[in-house]
């Protein structure tokens, strides 16, 4: 016999589940609502983006879920336990350049894994696979200051995967690049999920990246960011931003989004 | 293109031994022609002079001499590098010990002089303390300026990374970052203790033994013998090793922060 609180049993379908997250920031004894009672689940493997206007809480959110910020309330389970720190099982790719300068690109994939306490010759093994897997295999022995920001970000990518995480968590990781960069990035980070089957939880206030790369896209709205929208996007990959249904689904959101920023 | 660069760069080394040269000329006809006084400004043939006359001693003076920079200059990085780090990464340590530098700082080295000699005698170590006092302010502010400018961006990246702890944050992520300002503090130290030298070692010292001996003590004995073409010989000395050190200190800088987007050692 089901007892009704085994309905938690159905949830561990879930890999992360955000129950009722709320952030409250408190300054000169103002409170200030940054997120609004934020629920959310992400299926092992699936691709999310979460998409709202700038200045909404979407990094806030993002850090919340990393562990390197704070929440007000509400409650965060990665395979059905609950997470309160910074969690390793978690990778994140943040916006800003965040390679360590002083560390070669090789250097800077077998950071995570020498914090492991990986064996020299399997950091080395794996940096290597994921150094071929973002094509940058020519460059290990360079220092990020030598690379282009496309470049460095595709390090940043090898880096946070190197040590395997179940949940890649990426800051709108394309946000400081050129168009032409930003989609070939794009396509390339769909064949990578592809290749890998991570979690991706990917944050933009791009609507067309979001389409481009989303199984399903989680809009907030302004501050108090509240989860607007869930659209489920069944386009076959690899999308072409050109096609008309992908054009459909973009003139929606950018109509709802007009709606919701006005 | 390069042949061209390199073209330029001797040029550039033209104008500046153009430059020497004019003054040291300059200085011999004024010393030769219109003040015609050794005691009030002893020319540059006297100072060669001097200095064939002294080659013997002077290799034992300046290795007196960095010796004790290299002492003093030793307990400065001892005590400014950790206690820079500390007062960097804690809050409670920055308000605590700041009061007190900021209250020792603007004390000049020479000042403490009376009390060197009181506390350590006429030896080497109350040189090596004078100069322990002029090197150590340099290295501290700048281990702590380089522990404050530790980007949060890649500390956070860090800890996302698996690099959780205080101690491994440190160093992994917040020494490397700082390493290009405590090797700047090294040299300014190092700059600034040599400049101390001549006050270190104004008094008759043990000088390891030896008597007489020293670039700053041989320039006070000579004064005191108003033999000035050889205190201006030995005020060359002291120029011509503080750039010997700054030079090589900043080649060595250019080698290991290869790192550094600027960082081109053609510029040195």
């Amino acid at each position: 016999m089901a007892k009704p609180y085994q309905y938690s049993t159905n949830m561990i379908m879930y890999q992360l589940e955000l129950k009722n997250i709320s952030k409250t920031y408190k300054r000169n004894s103002k409170k200030l609502l940054v997120l609004d009672n934020i629920n959310l689940n992400v299926k092992k493997s699936e691709f999310v983006c979460i998409l709202g206007p700038s200045g909404c809480g979407k990094t806030t959110l993002l850090r919340i879920i990393m562990g390197l910020e704070q929440f007000s309330s509400g409650s965060i389970n990665l395979d059905g336990k609950n997470i309160e720190e910074v969690e390793s099982r978690l990778g994140m790719v943040f916006q800003e350049f965040s390679l360590f300068p002083w560390r070669t690109i090789f250097e800077n994939v077998t950071f995570g894994l020498e914090m492991k306490g990986v064996k020299k010759q399997e950091q080395t093994k794996i940096a290597e696979k994921y150094l071929e897997l973002v094509d940058l295999s020519d460059f290990k022995d360079h220092y990020p200051s030598e690379l282009s920001g496309g470049m460095k970000q595709r390090v940043a990518v090898a880096r946070a995967l190197a040590v395997n995480p179940e949940l890649l968590l990426m800051d709108e990781p394309f946000g400081a690049l050129d168009a032409q960069t930003r989609n070939t990035l794009q396509t390339e980070l769909i064949k990578l999920w592809g290749k890998t089957e991570k979690t991706v939880i990917f944050i933009t206030h791009n609507i067309e990246e979001a389409i481009f790369l989303a199984q399903r896209i989680i809009i907030l709205s302004k501050i108090p960011s509240r989860v607007e929208r869930i659209i489920e996007n069944k386009l076959p990959y690899p999308r072409d931003k050109l096609s008309g249904d992908f054009n459909e689904i973009k003139l929606d959101i950018t109509r709802y989004f007009y709606k919701l920023t006005k | 293109m390069k042949n061209h660069m390199f073209k330029k760069r001797i040029e550039k080394y033209k104008i500046q031994a153009l430059s020497i040269f004019l003054f040291l000329f300059i200085w011999q006809l004024i010393a030769q022609y219109v003040i015609n006084d050794p005691l009030l400004l002893p020319s540059i043939a006297d100072i060669i002079r001097a200095f064939f006359k002294l080659s013997a001693n002077i290799p034992i003076d300046i290795g007196v001499s960095l010796l004790h920079l290299s002492t003093g200059l030793l307990f400065a990085l001892l005590v400014g590098i950790p206690l820079g780090a500390l007062m960097g990464w804690y809050k409670n340590a920055d308000r605590f010990f700041n009061p007190l530098i900021e209250m020792l700082r603007p004390i000049p080295p020479l000042a403490w002089i009376p009390f060197a000699i009181i506390w350590f005698g006429l030896s080497d170590y109350s040189a090596g303390f004078i100069i322990f006092i002029g090197a150590l302010f340099p290295i501290l502010t700048n281990t702590y300026t380089g522990f404050r400018n530790t980007s949060n961006l890649l500390v956070e990246a860090a800890k996302v990374l698996g690099c959780k702890k205080n101690k491994d944050l440190i160093r992994h992520v917040v020494l490397p970052s700082s390493f290009p300002y405590i090797l700047s503090g090294i040299r300014i130290s190092i700059g600034i203790g040599w400049m101390c030298v001549v006050a270190a070692e104004m008094f008759g010292l043990d000088n390891y033994g030896m008597d007489n001996v020293g670039v700053g003590n041989m320039l006070w004995q000579y004064y005191a013998l108003h033999m000035m073409d050889r205190v201006a010989l030995y005020m060359f000395i002291l120029a011509t090793i503080g750039i010997a050190i700054d030079r090589i200190l900043k080649y060595i800088e250019a080698r290991l922060l290869k790192w550094q987007s600027h960082t081109n050692i053609a510029q040195i």
